[in-house]
Parts: structure tokens; C-alpha cells; sequence
């Protein structure tokens, strides 16, 4: 029990012999344990460098550079690095993604910097303004910039805007939901229990596969609404329910008295909702909320089912070209992808344990 | 995605807000008639709009297509099924599958996840360690990337027919799956073993190597949610609980079972509802590879055999919600008890 | 439709009636693209090059509707889809035409709420084995593992055979051509089946091509058409004629490369009809009146697609080479 405390104390007293007697050499049991874990150990990695580095095909770039189609084929990665990075964009328009990206990195890069000046304009352009402008430039059409249809966007970008824009739609569309779930109205209150509780349900393939079938059987046929859009929509409601839980959980931990007390201030409803019970509201559930943004990062892989080429999706299809195909191949370019995304979910997660200590801390200052 | 839990079902009232100032009662209820109509009117549209649609296209609907003939065939069927059965046994056939698919992911997922829960307090460092590593691999991992691997990957390595592995006698694995003896209810009962055919091993039963990759891959996935439920569980039985034990003269594994279990079981319970609930609903990931569950047998195939989109697509939103509800009750009333005794 | 509450009653009249637009042509000339669905990497079908271009025998069928209808081959919007989901999509729309090899069967015209413009290869369902198997026809196949593509008739038909002759097999469905065939090459299943030339197509392409046979029995037949949604009859009428007039060009003997120079000289009536050099052809279905002159400039004639896409797969014409040549090919006159 309570293994990193006992840790730091033995290490500062007996030096590593001492640590390894405490930890892993107290009892016979644990001994014979610890001997069998690190034989077993030793071999996988063993077998795990044989299989990814020695064994593994590197050099060349083209299929004939993996003959054997079993041991991993790395050539296949950086043969088909820029399908994975950009799907289909068209290869002279991909300053556009580029650019979109990384304005949109270097805005969160300063909103992360605590004393980064105007904090509070950036993040409200990154909230308001970026989205439609980044979305603008990727899909053109307008004010000179050539049309690129979404059928043609795919790989890290296509995972990236998904993500991005659901996660910004389901925030807003989440809160609204968890204020409606608590309305004075018992209307507004029924329908938005019964919208969430029922959508909570359903798989996100299920909802997927019927919001791209039948969506436009609801809609008049002067609305058209493509593929990914459908897509992203049904995303979107799953996540605005799935955040609406995270942020009730918010309201409910606040005490009676923030409301009494912005009502003593004369504040109105939105007034009082605005700034006095959705900021605290929303720290709290702040590890929820990052919780369920990894949650979608990793689950827009889905996405390959419907044929939309996510990251997966494009290393997939690039997997089946006849000239590449072998499980070499395949494995190779599904490390990759395990690779950037546990990177990923794992900086993430850190980086919102981090935070959500922050905010503990700033809240117990605050009381 | 994961919603947190639905299951502590706490009094709506409680986070209501005191009425505010200056409206009054009446105002309230007209507000709300206001807003029933609208939905009502919403609600009208989209029937009216998917009607005119639906008769525009000439588009039939009905469930009559339930009883037709279904025509194909499923290869991994629990009950009597044949070509010539009607659609609805097809259907039952997939329903039957995705629940054996789910109770094998939840029976794997949950004793991994105790194994590796337990193995985080464990005071070996290395064992501690390494139920870490597992935890923090597999959660960080998108689930369909992990049953892809296994199953393009890992399970495209097995060996063919001619040279199976046999891990028992009558236990044999090659890459068309997993056979096993079974009961054989064709004449009487009989224990029938797998004997290599021409193509495959015949009689017995097998697992396919579809159903094997999904298997695996949701349950390490979700087994290493379930090792942070198990380990905060354990976590929340406060030390003393322990040491009263011990000073009772039990052994620790008497404290385990007797005393530690059954208080952990009342923290743990509502989350791991969550995670099995979501791990049902991820058995639908069954459409990307070709294990025949409910989403690839209906919306698959038969969508495109009977041509009644509205349709098919109810009846999957309505088992999946259907079977969530029924569990969520379930599992309501059991927390219900487990909590009342605790007190 | 009852009596409604008055407050939906006045969103019912504010709002756009419902019901889906029945004029293709005029949206398709108000986007300037053409909508068409391909299934993704299909060789000889629907293949995209090291430059992101796609080329193939479907593509070229969305490359003659473009031309005939915008006068521009490559004004078109391709829109990916399963083949599992390929009719549902046509049905909820954003597609204009699907002209990627679906076979034109009763029920699928009769109530799916699609059209068939006409079928345009006449194809049927094979096999492919592994040599080592020894299987050397369909009937060797009893008991064993199959693969195939869902949703599609090649599923159905299997089931039909092998039920109809008493034979046991299981079956695998994967969710496209592409992913059945992949876990056959893998030795997930005895055999993968679809119809022959796609099936040609991807063997030819593998990097072993020797390893595997493609029986010689078909089990079924296979006509392709377009198809577009129910309701629209003079679209129909716009894809059928775009895919006729590549079949009479063949007959007429025109080419990409004689086109031109026949509209400047020829003297036949029906070749001046078509060419639009008279009558005023294009009016008549609501396009320009080069609308086949285009198709043929941009595109070229069904001999030359042909040839393009399948020969390299050393497919023959076959049962798709002209009446005069012992075919089923025939073009409707024009006149």
C-alpha cells in the first residue's frame, strides 16, 4: 500500500539496496514475484526491439523496399506521411491547413502562458472568432480562396477539426442543456432530462449511422448538409449531453447561498448565471470536461466506418493499397497512429490533473 | 466518451434555483405553453417533412419486412437459423450475439481490471509499476485502434489449418478462430470435439477470429478504466477498516473479503455501471470488422435488403436504449440495497 | 394531418414546406458541380493516383454525366460511400448520381425509391481461390469459409446457391469489397467472391497475382447501371442518354480524336443529330445541344473507356463488345 510514499523514505535511507530490499525483495513471495515479472520483462523487451527495430524494415521509400510482407515496414510511414497528415487536400492548398493549425496552436499556446497580457481577448477570440475563420480557410470558396470539398479532407487535420469544432459546439450546447436540466420550468426540465438521458444510450456508431441516413429525410430538401457536417452533428449530441452531465455536476456542488447571494446583489438570471455560477460551476467540473474531450479525441477513429478518413481512417485505406498490403505494413502504420494518439491523450491528461490541482488550490485560497 | 455517472440519480430539486424576482407564476406557465407548442410544431415538421420525403421517393415503410425471408446467412448464430428464417430471428440472432459478445467483455474486462486495481496498492514496486504502465497504455489508446491491431495484426499471425495450435487435446486455435467441444443437440446430448475438415475444424464450436479481437481489445481497454474504479474503491475503505481487522485477529484476506469487498463494492458500484454500460454500447465497433452484432446485421445488410431506413434504424436506437434503461434500473435498485445494508 | 395548435400551424407556414426537390438538372447547373457517389479503391473502377486523381471506369461515368450536362468532364463533386450504405445515402440525397456498379435487380427498383438509367457492363459473380487449395470450381467450395462484400447482391446470391444445392459454408461480411478481400488474402476465409472484373481487377494488382485462381463458373449475372433518385424522370432520362451516347459513338465510329474533325464534315444525318450540328437534340433533354459532342471530346467513346480501364486487368469485351460484334451492347438511335 501507498507505494510512492514508502519510496522517497527508503531511498533516502539505505540507498538502492535498501529500496530494492523494501520494494521488491520484503518477503520470499514478493521476491519470487519480482524475479518472475522481470524475466518475463526482459524477454518482451527483448522481443519488442527485435520486432520493431531489428527485424523491422527502415530503408527505401517504396513498396518494393518491404519483400517480406511480415516483419514491420516503417518505408510505408514515410512514403505515405502527407495522406496521413492532410487526406486528399490538394497538395498546393495545404499552406491553408498549415496556417489554420498553427494559428490556432499559437493562440493556446499564449492562453496557457500565465502572464501572457490580454489573456482574457485572446482566449475570447480563440472562442468566438478563430473557429469561424480557421473553418473559412480550410474549406474556401469564398473571397478568392479555391473550394476544397470536405469529401477531400482527411488524416491528422480531418482528426483535428473534428474534434475542435464538436468539443466547441457541445460546450456551449452542454451548458445549455445542464442549465435547461435544472429549470424552474418543469417543461424545459422534462425535455432536456429525456433529450440527454436518451441519447446517453445509443452508441456513437448507432447515432452516427442514423444521423448520416436520416438526417435529410427530416430536413426540407432545400437544406443539404454533407457528410461530415452530419457527421460532426451527431458527435455533437452525443457530447453536449455527455458535458451537460459533467457540468450539472458543477451546479450542484455550488452551495444554496451563491445563488442567494447574487440575487441579494440584484443580479438578474443571466446576469447571475454568467458570472457567478457558471465560472465556478465549470472549474469544478473542469477534469469532466477534459475527461470527455479526451474521450472524443480518441473516439473520432469511429469516424473511419462511415468513410470519413480520419487519421486511422487514412492509414487504413492507405494500408489496403495491393502494392503495400501485408501485416507488416499494417502494424507499422498502426503504431503510428497508438503512438501520436496515447502522446496525445497522455499530455492531456497530465496537463488537466495539473490544472485541475491549480484550481483546487485557488479554490481553497479563495474560502 | 464517457458521461460520468447517470446512476446517483440525485433529486432534480436539489440544484433547482429559488424563483427569481419579478416573475410571476402565471407568466411561467404561459412560457411554458409557449414553448410545448413549439415543440409540438417541431415535432409535426419533421414527421410531416419525413412523410412527404419518404412519399416522394416512394420509399416504403412498416415493419411487415420483419416476417419476409431474410435470404442471407450469419455465420455465428446461437439459435436455429437458416437462409429461409424470417427477419425478425435475424434480428434475434444478432441481439444474442451482441449480448455474448458484451457478457464476455464484461466477465474479462472486470477480472482485469480487479487484477490490476489490486496490483496498483500492491507493496511490490514493480507489480505497483507495471499495473500503472498497463493502465495508463490502454486508456490512452483510441478502443477501435486497439481491435484493429488485434485483429489485423495479431490474429492475422496465427497459424493456418494444417498447423493449428493445439493448447489442449481438443482446445485448438488456428487463424479461423477458436474451437472448442460442445454440447451437440442433434441426437440426444453429446459432446462433440472439433475434428479437422477440409477447409476448417468441424463440430464442436468455435469463437471466430472477429469475435476474439473484440474480446480482447474492449477488455483491456476497459479493464483499465475498471483498475481505477477498483484501486479508488479500495482506497475509500479507510485505513482503520484494516487495522480493526487485523486487530481482530483475521487474516488479510479474511479483512479483504469480509470487511474491505463489501464497503468498496458501495463506492465502486455506480462507476463500473458506467463502464459496463459504455463497453455494451462499444460492442456496436463490431460493424468495423465483420463480427455479425446487431449494427452490422441491420443496418449492414438488411438496410440495404429491405430498404426502410426509418425502420431498421429504430429498431437498433430502441435496443440499445431499450437494454441501457432496463441495466440503469437494475443497477439503481441493487445500489439501493447495497447501501441500505452498509447503513 | 389533424387539427395542429395554432402556434404550429404558424411555424408550418413560416417555415419551407418539406419534400425533396425534383428538379436535379436545374440544381446541378446552379452548383456548377455534379454530385457523384464512387465507392473508394476499386481497381479499374475508382482508383486515385500519386496526385490525389482519380481515374477508372466509374469515375469516367461521372466524368460523361459532368460533360454532357456542364460541359466540363471535371466539374464534379465526389462523394465516398460504403457500398453497405451506398443506397441509403442515394435515397436521403446530396447525390446526384451513383453510376459505381450496382446491379440492377426487382426489388432494389421497385422499393428502394431509386431509378436505374440502364445498365452499362454486363458482368457476374465469380470466385477466387488460392492455387494451393485445389479448389478448381464452385462446387469444390462445400464446407468451406467465404468472404464477401454486405449489403450487396453478391451476398444474397451465395446464400441462393449454395441453399439451393443443399451445401454447407460459412460466411464473413465485411463492410466493403476492399476489406473481405484483404482478409482472404490474409487467409481469413477459402475464398472471396464478387463480381469478375472488379474481382480481375484487384488480383492483377496484387503483388502475387500467380498465387490465386479465378474460377471459371460465374453463379450469377450482374448488369451494372446508374442510379439516381426516384422522382426525377427527366434526370434519369439526362444520365441514360449520357451513357447511350458513348455506346453510339462507338457505333458512329467517332473518337476522342475524330471528333472533331467528323462534326466539321460528316454528312450523316443521325451523326449530325448527335453532334448537335442538327435537330436540336440537347434542347429536348434541357442541356446544350454539344452536350454528346462533349462526351465524347472529353471522355470518348465505351470502346476507348473500355480499353482504358480494363484492358491493362486483361479483361476482354465480352458480353459488353457491340451487337454487330456478337455483344449486348446497343445503342438507342437518334432520332
Amino acid at each position: 500500500m501507498a507505494s510512492e510514499l514508502t519510496t522517497s523514505a527508503a531511498r533516502q535511507r539505505a540507498g538502492l539496496s535498501g529500496w530494492l530490499r523494501r520494494n521488491l525483495f520484503s518477503s520470499w513471495w514478493n521476491a519470487a514475484v519480482s524475479l518472475v515479472l522481470l524475466g518475463l520483462l526482459a524477454m518482451l523487451a527483448v522481443r519488442l526491439f527485435q520486432w520493431l527495430i531489428i527485424d523491422a524494415q527502415w530503408a527505401g521509400s517504396a513498396p518494393s523496399a518491404c519483400a517480406d510482407t511480415t516483419s514491420l515496414c516503417w518505408p510505408f510511414v514515410r512514403a505515405r506521411w502527407p495522406q496521413f497528415l492532410y487526406g486528399l487536400y490538394p497538395s498546393e492548398e495545404v499552406w491553408r491547413v498549415n496556417l489554420g493549425l498553427a494559428a490556432g496552436a499559437l493562440l493556446g499556446a499564449a492562453l496557457a502562458v500565465r502572464r501572457m497580457p490580454a489573456r482574457r481577448w485572446i482566449a475570447a477570440f480563440l472562442l468566438l472568432a478563430y473557429p469561424p475563420l480557421a473553418w473559412w480557410l480550410f474549406r474556401g470558396g469564398t473571397w478568392g480562396l479555391t473550394p476544397v470539398q470536405t469529401s477531400l479532407w482527411g488524416g491528422f487535420f480531418l482528426t483535428l477539426v473534428v474534434t475542435g469544432s464538436v468539443f466547441w459546439v457541445s460546450l456551449l450546447a452542454g451548458v445549455l442543456l445542464a442549465l435547461g436540466r435544472q429549470s424552474r420550468l418543469a417543461l424545459v426540465r422534462q425535455a432536456c432530462t429525456v433529450w440527454i438521458e436518451f441519447w446517453r444510450a445509443v452508441p456513437v456508431l448507432v447515432l452516427l449511422f442514423v444521423v448520416i441516413i436520416m438526417l435529410p429525410l427530416f430536413l426540407p430538401a432545400n437544406i443539404e448538409i454533407d457528410k461530415l457536417g452530419r457527421a460532426m452533428i451527431a458527435f455533437a449530441i452525443l457530447m453536449s449531453t455527455y458535458l451537460a452531465e459533467a457540468v450539472r455536476g458543477g451546479l450542484q456542488s455550488l452551495s444554496a447561498g451563491q445563488y442567494e447571494a447574487a440575487r441579494a446583489l440584484g443580479l438578474n438570471w443571466r446576469q447571475s448565471r454568467l458570472h457567478v455560477v457558471l465560472p465556478q460551476a465549470l472549474a469544478v467540473s473542469l477534469p469532466q470536461i477534459t475527461s470527455n474531450f479526451i474521450g472524443l479525441f480518441k473516439e473520432t477513429t469511429v469516424l473511419l466506418v462511415i468513410g470519413l478518413f480520419d487519421l486511422l481512417g487514412e492509414v487504413q485505406r492507405a494500408a489496403s493499397d495491393p502494392q503495400w498490403l501485408g501485416t507488416g505494413t499494417t502494424a507499422a502504420g498502426y503504431i503510428f497512429v497508438a503512438v501520436f494518439f496515447w502522446t496525445a491523450c497522455f499530455c492531456l491528461s497530465r496537463a488537466s490533473s495539473r490544472l485541475e490541482r491549480r484550481i483546487t488550490r485557488y479554490r481553497a485560497a479563495a474560502t | 466518451m464517457r458521461g460520468n455517472s447517470g446512476l446517483r440519480r440525485q433529486r432534480l430539486a436539489e440544484g433547482e434555483t429559488p424563483s427569481l424576482p419579478g416573475m410571476r407564476k402565471n407568466s411561467a406557465f404561459w412560457l411554458q405553453c409557449l414553448l410545448g407548442l413549439a415543440l409540438v410544431a417541431l415535432v409535426v415538421l419533421v414527421f410531416r417533412t419525413t412523410q412527404s420525403n419518404l412519399e416522394l421517393l416512394g420509399v416504403q415503410s412498416g415493419f411487415d419486412f420483419l416476417w419476409k425471408k431474410a435470404g442471407f446467412s450469419i455465420s455465428q448464430h446461437l439459435i436455429p437459423y437458416t437462409e429461409d428464417s424470417p427477419i425478425w430471428v435475424a434480428l434475434a440472432v444478432a441481439i444474442l450475439n451482441t449480448l455474448l459478445l458484451a457478457v464476455f467483455c464484461i466477465f474479462l474486462a472486470s477480472l482485469l481490471g480487479l487484477a490490476v486495481g489490486i496490483g496498483r496498492l500492491s507493496s511490490n514496486w514493480l507489480v505497483s509499476r507495471l499495473s500503472l504502465a498497463y493502465l495508463e497504455l490502454f486508456r490512452n489508446i483510441p478502443v477501435l485502434l486497439q481491435i484493429f491491431f488485434w485483429y489485423y495484426v495479431a490474429l492475422r499471425a496465427l497459424p493456418s489449418l494444417e498447423s493449428s495450435i493445439f493448447i489442449t487435446d481438443y482446445l485448438v486455435l488456428n487463424n479461423r478462430g477458436l474451437y472448442f467441444p460442445f454440447i451437440e443437440f442433434a441426437n440426444g446430448f453429446a459432446i462433440s470435439p472439433p475434428v479437422p475438415g477440409r477447409f476448417a475444424y468441424e463440430g464442436g464450436f468455435y469463437l471466430m477470429p472477429e469475435f476474439l479481437a473484440l474480446w480482447i481489445g474492449l477488455s483491456l481497454y476497459n479493464g483499465s478504466y475498471i483498475s481505477e474504479i477498483v484501486r479508488s474503491g479500495f482506497q475509500s475503505v479507510a485505513r482503520g477498516q484494516w487495522e480493526a481487522g487485523a486487530a481482530l485477529g483475521l487474516k488479510p484476506a479474511t479483512v479483504l473479503r469480509r470487511v474491505a469487498l463489501p464497503q468498496a463494492l458501495r463506492a465502486v458500484l455506480p462507476p463500473l455501471t458506467t463502464v459496463y454500460m459504455n463497453m455494451f454500447k462499444a460492442t456496436s465497433l463490431a460493424a468495423a470488422i465483420a463480427y455479425p452484432e446487431i449494427v452490422s446485421v441491420f443496418v449492414g445488410t438488411v438496410n440495404n435488403l429491405a430498404g426502410r431506413p426509418v425502420e431498421v434504424m429504430a429498431v437498433s436506437l430502441v435496443f440499445y436504449a431499450g437494454v441501457s434503461f432496463l441495466v440503469a434500473w437494475l443497477m439503481g435498485r441493487w445500489n439501493k440495497r447495497v447501501t441500505m445494508r452498509g447503513q | 394531418m389533424r387539427v395542429v395548435p395554432g402556434l404550429a400551424l404558424c411555424a408550418l407556414a413560416v417555415l419551407p414546406a418539406g419534400g425533396a426537390s425534383a428538379d436535379t438538372l436545374s440544381d446541378v447547373l446552379e452548383r456548377g458541380m455534379l454530385r457523384c457517389a464512387v465507392i473508394e479503391a476499386s481497381p479499374g473502377f475508382s482508383s486515385i493516383d500519386a496526385n490525389g486523381r482519380r481515374y477508372g471506369f466509374d469515375i469516367d461515368n461521372c466524368r460523361t454525366v459532368a460533360a454532357a450536362v456542364l460541359g466540363d468532364a471535371d466539374a464534379i463533386e465526389y462523394v465516398p460511400i460504403n457500398p453497405n450504405t451506398a443506397f441509403t445515402t442515394l435515397q436521403s440525397g446530396g447525390v446526384d448520381v451513383f453510376p459505381g456498379g450496382a446491379t440492377w435487380t426487382f426489388l432494389r427498383d421497385t422499393s428502394m425509391g431509386l431509378d436505374y438509367t440502364g445498365a452499362y457492363l454486363y458482368a457476374g459473380q465469380g470466385f477466387v481461390v488460392r492455387r494451393a487449395s485445389g479448389v478448381s470450381s464452385v462446387p469444390d467450395l462445400e464446407g468451406a469459409t467465404i468472404c464477401v462484400a454486405q449489403g450487396t447482391t453478391n451476398e444474397q446470391n451465395l446464400a441462393d446457391y449454395f441453399r439451393a444445392r443443399r451445401m454447407k459454408y460459412s460466411i464473413v461480411t465485411f463492410a466493403d469489397v476492399e476489406r473481405g478481400l484483404n482478409a482472404y488474402l490474409a487467409d481469413r476465409c477459402d475464398a472471396f467472391t464478387t463480381e469478375v472484373f472488379s474481382l480481375a481487377g484487384r488480383i492483377v494488382a496484387l503483388r502475387n497475382p500467380g498465387e490465386h485462381r479465378i474460377l471459371g463458373d460465374v453463379i450469377s449475372k450482374e448488369p451494372f447501371s446508374g442510379l439516381v433518385r426516384q422522382g426525377d424522370p427527366r434526370w434519369r432520362d439526362i444520365v441514360f442518354w449520357a451513357f447511350n451516347s458513348r455506346l453510339a459513338a462507338e457505333e458512329f465510329g467517332l473518337t476522342t480524336s475524330n471528333v472533331e474533325e467528323m462534326r466539321a464534315t460528316t454528312e450523316d444525318a443521325e451523326i449530325r443529330r448527335f453532334l448537335g450540328v442538327e435537330g436540336g437534340f440537347g434542347r429536348q433533354l434541357g442541356l446544350r445541344d454539344d452536350w454528346a459532342y462533349q462526351i465524347v471530346a472529353q471522355v470518348g467513346n465505351y470502346g476507348e473507356v473500355f480499353a482504358r480501364h480494363f484492358e491493362p486487368l486483361g479483361l476482354e469485351r465480352g458480353l459488353n463488345a457491340l451487337w454487330r460484334d456478337g455483344g449486348l451492347m446497343i445503342a438507342m438511335p437518334y432520332r
